[in-house]
């Protein structure tokens, strides 16, 4: 039940923030990370049809076309609706989609905020089509942005108090032992998270270094014996 | 995109509503009035503004 407790208080952390979360994007700051962040994205994102799990606001979903987005803030996502997206109430760790609906999964800066991540990387390849697809976007705990946003837990900035953050080589466990096959990673924002200036290109190597990082991992097929 | 006058018309999309399931029991769910209704467990779950409200029940609204 705690992680449930854990859960609602991070809901209403987002629900009472949502503004203030989606006018950052539009910051001076905020757009050059965004658009580092998005050139990352985008050299991974699968096609078909996909959802966005922890949606938000919509912002990284409308700018990569992802039909779908789920989140518990009912704040966050009216103005995803208003973007375009088709979304749902729900959480990341009880999906509430049938079986292998989606070619794709995102999650972009959600595995920080889930209350239980092997649950909801199940959930996750449940609702995977066979062979499908998920792409996970993280802030590394052991690089300087990690550390950077340690402090900002440790300071009790409202949203990432309640975050939880993971090395790439634990999120790369953490999708197998979740019943992925991990394929290809990506990062980017390697400048330094208190002087950010430029947009960058992402590139293939220095997860331990970067503010963003994606791995994608595609779901194993079972054997029938 | 959605338009005001669709939400309307229906209380859900309906491509989103193909895709949806109980989030409990994981079974098909039928919309009655604006409601969506588990054929499995029975559950109800409310449809507002076109958003359909599918969180488990410790965190129902």
């Amino acid at each position: 039940m705690k992680s449930f407790e854990k859960l609602a208080k991070t809901i209403a952390a987002f629900d009472e923030g949502s503004k203030e979360y989606d006018s950052w994007y539009k910051s001076p700051e905020g757009r050059v990370i965004l658009k580092s962040e998005l050139l990352a994205v985008k050299a991974l994102l699968p096609r078909g049809q996909g959802v966005e799990v922890g949606v938000g606001t919509g912002v990284f979903a409308s700018e990569l076309g992802v039909e779908f987005g789920v989140d518990p803030s009912t704040k966050c996502l009216k103005i995803a609706q208003k973007r375009g997206i088709k979304v749902i109430c729900g959480t990341g760790e009880a999906l509430p989609f049938k079986d292998g609906s989606f070619d794709f999964m995102l999650y972009v800066v959600t595995l920080c905020f889930l209350a239980d991540p092997k649950g909801a990387f199940k959930e996750g390849s449940r609702v995977l089509k066979p062979k499908g697809k998920i792409v996970v976007c993280f802030i590394p705990r052991d690089s300087p942005w990690g550390k950077f946003y340690l402090e900002k837990k440790a300071a009790g900035h409202r949203f990432y108090k309640h975050a939880n953050f993971y090395t790439s080589k634990e999120v790369g466990e953490m999708l197998q032992r979740a019943g992925f096959i991990p394929e290809a990673q990506i990062c980017t924002l390697l400048q330094r998270p208190d002087a950010v200036t430029n947009i960058e290109k992402p590139l293939r190597k220095g997860c331990e270094l970067a503010g963003f990082c994606c791995i994608r991992a595609e779901k194993a097929c079972r054997l029938k014996l | 995109m959605i338009k005001r006058e669709d939400l309307k018309k229906k209380p859900i999309d309906p491509e989103l509503l193909k895709i949806l399931a109980c989030p409990v029991c994981k079974h098909d769910l039928k919309l009655k009035g604006n409601e969506l209704v588990c054929v499995g467990c029975g559950r109800r779950y409310p449809i507002k503004n076109g958003i359909p409200y599918l969180l488990p029940p410790e965190l129902s609204l």
